[in-house]
């Protein structure tokens, strides 16, 4: 049974494990050609990563392969829109410090992070937000002096 | 009397005013973060490191090493109240302490947890300080190929002694590896893996890989849908242990400290292997009336001692020889080389005030903790019904303001979301993040070391080979794999184990 808006996944993990961790390999095998492997007395830059590559891929490959003749399983993962919200909400801050000033940027960052959890009245949500804002602007910025406005350039004219 | 001289230098700087409220704070925090499931030591550590630049740094290091063993002790007050570890290591302190706390001796088992817990620290700290200087002046005469060997002998026996799957956990050590040389290349300059990017040019941002891999995906984990079991909390009875009570821990608790020191300097050694060894030798050597699982003293001292002596000694080979053993030890190397230190054989003569005073402050950290523990244990039963809901926003702040007051910079920032979904793929896929973590901190070294040698040696490969002291440590890793691998011992290291879960 493969559900994704519920998060419910059937799957060989051991498949899947080996698979990502090969396309690693690929992925970081692939850019390494590119540099000078050298010798072996004036190793190059891309001789230990080529090696390191070659290495994880044959490791990837084997836990695939060991995979295939275990059972699938059922796995359940955190919901889609959740893992958005969890992951966009630190971004938020990276993006909004400069612009909007550190208070808002943990506002929003706060917020956003609280959306991830269901079950909470708006108010609630908006409280918690502001009272983590005012907090770590207290702590960071006027506490340990961190080098940040806490009012960014959207309020100054 | 080299030993008491090394302690009393250590203790005038483990008791200046700093660095005891450090100290205080670190055991504090450390208790805290034991108490509430669902925040482990290292996402911490990793959380609280940037919050240590403006610090010095044997007050930095202090503090984090109180938020290591402060987490074992709080780890231990919920298992034994709620049947809830907060941390992994407290798993087995459960079985017995729990089913002590239902038989309504809740107190008494509290009270040996701590009073097992603060006599393997007072013992592990002079464990740590005798040990630390012989190993460290001997790791002065390594050259690349003795320490090419000795990261590799690191890296393969912390696979081999760690619970999962040991290709998997090979492969993360190697991912990691792979992770820790992005950057520019030392002899050609050369960037690596940057796409371009100069944010990158540095490497990867340490505190954006472990608050990522740590502390988000720990977030991402807590908020799969499950059906949270409503627990409820035993009430407290006397809290001293009678006399006879005492005689029955102190032999469990007395073995629990020499297996958790052993077992505490290999690398993946640390506290929960060292638990879980101790549980599983106490019940060999039970003779008599004593029934495990039913509420047994002996099953509760001897984990209870074992994980704190194995927290504590875990910082040995950290210290002496610059090699971390686990991921709370990788995030203090990280602690080190964020302050300019390069962690290693010269930390104990360059720094020793950091040195020598972290490892004295560890007794007085151990000493806080009962006073912290025991009177207060009320105070941290109520905290347990802090809502999740409240608490994972602010985590996320703390990452992200942490992250990004480093460099100020959105690249990592990205990093930390980035690492934090592959920490939460790789959990799910069961692959554990420490070998990636620490193949991530070593990974440079064992380049480095790698080339120098073949430089050195004019491409001679058998240089790797041609010291004792790297044959030795290679053929160690080597015989380490292929026991592990053996279907014997496999059974062996998956049933130490399992044993909580039966």
């Amino acid at each position: 049974m493969t559900d994704l808006a519920s998060g419910t996944i059937t799957i060989k993990k051991d498949v899947v494990a080996g698979v990502f961790i090969a396309a690693f390999a690929i992925g970081f095998g692939a850019i390494a050609w590119n540099y000078s492997f050298g010798n072996v007395s004036q190793m190059g830059p891309g001789f230990f990563p080529l090696i390191l590559s070659a290495v994880l891929g044959c490791l990837g490959l084997a836990v695939a392969v060991r995979g295939i003749f275990s059972s699938a399983e059922q796995m359940t993962f955190v919901a889609p829109i959740r893992l958005l919200f969890v992951l966009a909400s630190p971004l938020l801050f990276g993006v909004l410090v400069r612009p909007a000033g550190f208070l808002l940027a943990v506002t929003a960052t706060a917020f956003v992070g609280t959306l991830a959890a269901p079950g909470m009245r708006i108010l609630t949500r908006l409280i918690v937000s502001g009272v983590l804002a005012v907090l770590a602007t207290a702590v960071f910025i006027w506490g340990l002096g961190l080098p940040l406005a806490a009012f960014g350039r959207w309020f100054t004219l | 009397m080299d030993l008491v001289t090394n302690l009393m230098f250590g203790l005038q700087t483990a008791l200046s005013v700093d660095n005891l409220f450090y100290c205080f704070l670190g055991c504090l925090l450390g208790t805290l973060i034991g108490v509430l499931p669902g925040v482990g030591p290292t996402a911490t550590i990793a959380l609280l490191l940037p919050l240590t630049f403006g610090l010095d740094a044997s007050t930095s290091l202090i503090m984090l090493a109180g938020i290591y063993y402060g987490a074992q002790y709080g780890g231990s007050t919920t298992a034994i109240l709620v049947n809830l570890p907060g941390e992994a290591a407290s798993a087995v302190t459960a079985i017995d302490g729990y089913e002590m706390a239902r038989k309504g001796h809740a107190g008494i088992a509290l009270a040996t947890a701590a009073l097992s817990s603060f006599i393997a620290g007072t013992i592990a700290t002079v464990v740590v300080a005798a040990f630390a200087m012989p190993l460290g002046e001997m790791a002065l005469k390594f050259g690349p190929p003795e320490y090419f060997a000795l990261i590799v002998f690191g890296l393969i026996l912390s696979v081999t002694l760690a619970s999962g799957q040991l290709i998997k956990a090979i492969a993360m050590i190697v991912l990691g590896l792979l992770f820790g040389i992005v950057g520019a290349d030392v002899y050609t300059g050369l960037e690596r893996f940057t796409f371009g990017v100069s944010d990158l040019y540095d490497g990867i941002s340490f505190v954006a890989f472990a608050t990522g891999l740590y502390g988000l995906s720990e977030i991402l984990r807590n908020l799969e849908p499950s059906d949270a079991p409503s627990h409820s909390v035993r009430r407290i009875s006397r809290l001293m242990p009678s006399l006879a009570d005492i005689k029955r821990v102190i032999m469990p608790a007395l073995r629990g400290t020499g297996l958790g020191s052993i077992l505490g300097v290999l690398p993946g050694g640390g506290a929960t292997l060292s638990s879980f060894a101790s549980y599983a030798l106490e019940k060999k050597l039970s003779k008599g009336p004593v029934r495990f699982g039913e509420g047994a003293m002996e099953g509760v001292a001897g984990p209870e001692a074992a994980n704190n002596a194995g927290a504590q000694t875990s910082f040995i080979p950290m210290l002496t020889l610059g090699i971390p053993g686990n991921g709370v030890m990788a995030m203090m190397v990280g602690a080190l080389m964020i302050q300019g230190i390069q962690p290693g054989p010269s930390v104990m003569t360059n720094n020793p005030a950091l040195f020598w005073g972290l490892i004295a402050s560890m007794w007085i950290g151990n000493l806080m903790l009962l006073i912290l523990n025991l009177p207060l244990v009320g105070l941290w039963v109520k905290l347990l019904s802090t809502p999740y809901n409240m608490m994972f926003p602010a985590i996320l702040v703390f990452s992200a303001i942490g992250v990004y007051s480093i460099n100020m910079s959105l690249i990592d920032i990205s990093l930390l979301s980035g690492f934090g979904i592959l920490g939460y793929i790789l959990f799910k896929l069961d692959c554990e993040p420490a070998p990636l973590l620490l193949g991530f901190i070593l990974g440079p070294m064992l380049e480095d070391n790698l080339r120098r040698s073949l430089i050195f040696s004019r491409a001679d490969w058998s240089a790797l080979v041609s010291s004792p002291i790297s044959v030795t440590l290679l053929g160690m890793a080597a015989l380490a794999l292929i026991v592990v691998s053996t279907p014997g011992v496999r059974r062996i290291r998956s049933a130490t184990f399992a044993e909580a879960e039966d």
